[in-house]
């Protein structure tokens, strides 16, 4: 998330995601919120997410072999 | 270690040229040696601090040792070719290595199929060696095809086959076998083999105890104990087609921690079971009593103020096997769900959110977003409320949740309105009440959110009586009220059902439940201490002050009710007036009823008897009857004994003339008139009346289902009666529950026993009433004396007791709850004729016994006797008091 996405912008984001059947694991920094999303996450479009307010960067974790 | 038998074997039978067979004897010999050296080498390891793990696999190497080699010698013997023939396979619990002390051994003889004969000749030698070296032993002969079709067949078998693993002989043989299990069996329906052993656990649950916190624990079967560990690798072993439990850290299954764990536990419970079985020299997986105080000295637990060593290592055992059982059901939930495929279609249908950042899915609640707890702590505790609502059960990830949250449970919680609100919706609620306040405290949760139950948490009780721990009985007290809201004892206990349906706040009743035992292990009164916690309890949940006050005087006075119903003279009107004036209201007194039958039927199965129901249940309809009258007066006694004896009159003047019975009546004492309906006691008088030359009538009435048999003795008054009643009883294996003795003016005596047998059945058997009454008359007559015929039926008892923790035999006499007695209670261990050592006692001393009452819990004896002197005076003297508690502690203990 961005540094200036607030509380609102966290639980947006993560209400689309829950709605979709995914969990959440959040990493809270100092300066950063990561959002960690576990599920079935080839159903997920990166752009749809970036165009979240708040959302810096969606980062795709390698698939397994 | 040098593992090698044939050092064991003399020289001249090291050369060839004689068979196996020819050798027998010195390979017995040797291998005798060999085991016995060994085997104490390994105990001395053991003894000086090994650990199991290492004992375990130091066995399962020497074992390997003698086995491989013994199959060696006689497969040469026998000229079994040694490639691809035949194989020697190691299967259960061996296969896995893992032998204890006195563990079976499980092999296998794997072979192709031809030369059965002489492959059945092998393995006849081996065994017959084997169990010559007095090794349990378990074997098969099977083919490779017999194994998959057997597997195929029996999960027992399959899961043996599971960890299969090769001695000696035919590697190719074996290679192939593991090879067709992966194909054939195990790529075959292993969701199938997952459900099996869930099934087979949930089997094993029922059979070994539903709890962790069993008593007397079966370090193999029991809940949190070695066979949970096995059943999580077995499911892993199938679902992710692994060998070694290293493998899932690899296949990112387990954590690094989690294996960590896993391997902790194992070495622990290795090491509980090894001593097991060196202290008991055989197999033996029974944590006994005798066992646990072994163990907690073996493993360096010291006494610690009122808390014993042995004490102390149970509840580090039932939180170890708390963790095992967590560890294996998260391990088993990982391997039991369901593909990612049909997770991924129906997940976003079927996750329904129900408020607060849960959510259900295929029925069970869960918390997609962990952050939630964080920012509202209070959601830990409605994560049960709400589970409980929706009938869904919790989540193994979310159950993770809460135990690593626990933190936030802190004052500021505890107190916080929300939270006690939810607290006490999830008591009140109509469904799942015991099963939520179970997942709380195991989870951890209610130790944090209640800490004064933390003082009983995995607190055991050393005694017979007790078969769980104080934590454990009192949740099960929890379920026998909700069992009786559910309404599942309708038919059997009406008005226990129909009080239970009339509590209104429900959640103060079970509150009080919960907190009933909390004051014990502290030393002095538990129910005291208990009433002073929950007063803080009260005070930081915000209740009012009025149900702060009911919540005191339930945990104060919850062993009262019992006490005085099994231990007091319920005719005693004068008595149950000052108990009622206790009970203040009747809804008090309705709820003490309700908590008093939940705390005794939780202690045990058969700690609560049709017996102590009835006598429940008389002391509370007396009770309630002088609540509601309101005025706490005697009725006009003279006015009720005109009245009884007038309806006695009625009832009998067509049988009898009509002096007779009046003069009969004249000699009944007030008491006596006053304790029976008129009914009975015209019945009474026609036993009375009846009594002649004979100088004894004797009359039974089997009240079968209550479970006793009410016997009535009518004869004239001798000294020590009583005593030698109880002596005619006792020799005839008898077990007298309670006597009502009625001594009249004319010099005749009606007592009234409750008797069953020492099973605790009805005794229909005509014969045995056939000998009590001829002994009887035997004694009355002075023909025999009652003495002679006690010593004759006390024979040592054939059977060894187990070692049972004991408490010392108690007197305690009472002049202040009976007007007319001195009260003296007997607290002892039950034996065959301790009822007449008392009795007859009290008869040396002088003492007309009055009323005597008789419990027996499991076998500690609990006896009252209403005594007064021969002026018909209750004692008073201290000196005298004193000399009779001394005289009674003497007799209980004399042959004992």
């Amino acid at each position: 998330m961005r540094k200036e996405a607030d509380v609102e912008a966290q639980d947006h984001i993560k209400a689309y995601l829950i709605d979709r059947g995914f969990d959440i694991h959040q990493s809270t920094g100092a300066n950063r919120v990561i959002i960690g999303v576990i599920g079935d996450t080839q159903s997920l479009a990166e752009a749809e997410i970036e165009a979240f307010p708040g959302v810096l960067q969606v980062v795709r974790i390698a698939k397994e072999g | 270690m040098r593992l090698n038998l044939n050092g064991y074997l003399s020289e001249a039978l090291k050369g060839d040229g004689k068979s196996f067979e020819e050798k027998r004897g010195a390979y017995l010999a040797a291998a005798r040696e060999f085991l016995e050296h060994f085997r104490e080498e390994l105990k001395r390891g053991h003894r000086e601090g090994e650990d199991g793990i290492q004992v375990v696999q130091s066995i399962t190497a020497m074992t390997d040792a003698l086995v491989t080699r013994l199959f060696s010698a006689l497969s040469d013997d026998l000229q079994i070719p040694k490639a691809g023939e035949l194989s020697l396979v190691a299967i259960g619990g061996y296969g896995r290595g893992e032998l204890n002390p006195y563990s079976d051994l499980d092999l296998m003889f794997l072979y192709s199929g031809k030369d059965s004969k002489r492959v059945e000749e092998v393995a006849n030698r081996l065994l017959y060696f084997l169990w010559d070296l007095r090794l349990d032993v378990g074997y098969s002969v099977r083919t490779l095809s017999d194994c998959v079709e057997m597997a195929g067949n029996d999960t027992t078998v399959k899961t043996a086959l599971l960890d299969a693993r090769l001695l000696t002989g035919s590697e190719t043989l074996f290679r192939d076998l593991k090879k067709l299990m992966v194909t054939q069996v195990l790529a075959k329906r292993s969701d199938a083999f997952i459900n099996e052993k869930l099934e087979e656990n949930r089997k094993r649950r029922e059979k070994y105890g539903s709890s962790v916190y069993i008593l007397e624990p079966n370090i193999k079967e029991g809940e949190g104990c070695l066979r949970d560990l096995h059943t999580a690798m077995w499911v892993a072993k199938i679902k992710y087609k692994v060998d070694q439990p290293r493998e899932l850290v690899i296949k990112g299954v387990l954590s690094e921690e989690e294996l960590k764990a896993y391997l902790a536990s194992l070495n622990y419970l290795w090491r509980i079971r090894n001593e097991l079985h060196y202290l008991a020299g055989r197999k033996n997986d029974q944590l006994t009593f005798e066992a646990q105080t072994s163990i907690a000295r073996f493993f360096g637990y010291e006494d610690r103020g009122k808390t014993l060593a042995v004490e102390q290592f149970m509840q580090d055992f039932y939180l170890h096997a708390n963790r095992v059982e967590h560890f294996s059901s998260v391990m088993i939930a990982k391997c039991s769900q369901r593909e990612e495929g049909a997770r991924k279609i129906l997940g976003y249908f079927t996750r329904r959110p129900v408020g607060e950042g849960f959510y259900v899915m295929k029925g069970e609640l869960v918390v997609p977003d962990e952050s939630v707890i964080v920012k509202d702590p209070v959601r830990l505790i409605r994560i049960f409320e709400c589970a409980q609502k929706q009938g869904v059960a919790i989540a193994i990830g979310t159950k993770t949740l809460i135990r690593d949250n626990l933190e936030l449970i802190n004052d500021k919680f505890r107190r916080s309105k929300e939270a006690n609100a939810s607290f006490i919706k999830i008591l009140q609620s109509e469904k799942g009440v015991s099963e939520t306040l179970q997942q709380m405290h195991h989870l951890g949760f209610l130790n944090r959110f209640i800490p004064e139950f933390e003082r009983i948490y995995c607190k055991v009780q050393h005694d017979v009586y007790h078969i769980y721990t104080v934590d454990t009985h009192t949740l099960f007290a929890v379920e026998e009220i909700a069992k009786l809201w559910r309404g599942e004892h309708r038919d059997t206990l009406p008005l226990l059902t129909q009080l239970a349906l009339e509590v209104d706040k429900r959640w103060l009743l079970l509150l009080a439940v919960l907190l009933h035992d909390v004051g014990k292990g502290s030393g002095g009164g538990h129910a005291e201490v208990g009433a002073e916690l929950s007063r803080t309890v009260a005070r930081r949940m915000g209740l009012s002050k009025e149900d702060g006050e009911r919540l005191q005087f339930l945990v104060r006075q919850h062993l009262l009710l019992a006490h005085i119903a099994q231990r007091r003279d319920l005719h005693d009107e004068r008595m149950i007036i000052q108990f009622a004036r206790q009970m203040e209201k009747s809804e008090n007194l309705k709820m003490l009823y309700l908590l008093t039958y939940a705390d005794i039927k939780a202690v045990g199965p058969e700690v609560w008897t049709e017996w102590k129901a009835l006598l429940l249940q008389e002391l509370y309809e007396k009770a309630f009857q002088v609540l509601e009258r309101g005025d706490f007066k005697l009725e006009a006694s003279g006015d009720r004994v005109r009245r009884v004896k007038r309806a006695v009159f009625e009832l009998l003047r067509e049988d009898y003339p009509a002096q007779l019975i009046k003069d009969e009546l004249q000699s009944l004492t007030t008491r006596h008139l006053l304790s029976y309906a008129p009914e009975v006691i015209a019945g009474h008088l026609k036993v009375l009346l009846s009594l002649g030359d004979s100088k004894l009538v004797l009359k039974l009435s089997h009240e079968t289902e209550r479970g006793y048999t009410n016997v009535t003795v009518c004869t004239f008054d001798i000294p020590g009666l009583f005593s030698k009643i109880t002596g005619v009883m006792a020799a005839n294996g008898m077990n007298i529950l309670g006597a009502q003795i009625h001594t009249n003016t004319n010099e005749k005596v009606l007592d009234i026993l409750q008797v069953n047998s020492p099973q605790g059945f009805v005794i229909t058997d005509e014969n045995r009433w056939a000998r009590l009454e001829t002994d009887l008359r035997q004694v009355l007559s002075g023909d025999v004396r009652v003495s002679a015929l006690v010593a004759k039926r006390h024979r040592p008892s054939i059977l060894t007791e187990k070692a049972k923790p004991t408490v010392p035999a108690r007197v305690e006499i009472d002049n202040e709850v009976s007007s007319d007695y001195t009260v003296i209670d007997i607290y002892a261990h039950d034996k065959v004729g301790l009822l007449y050592s008392i009795t007859s006692t009290l008869t040396r001393l002088g003492l007309y016994i009055g009323v005597s009452k008789i419990s027996t819990k499991v076998d500690q004896v609990a006896d009252v006797f209403y005594v007064k002197d021969i002026f018909g005076q209750k004692i008073s003297e201290p000196g005298k008091l004193e000399e009779i508690r001394r005289a009674l502690l003497v007799a209980i203990d004399q042959d004992s």
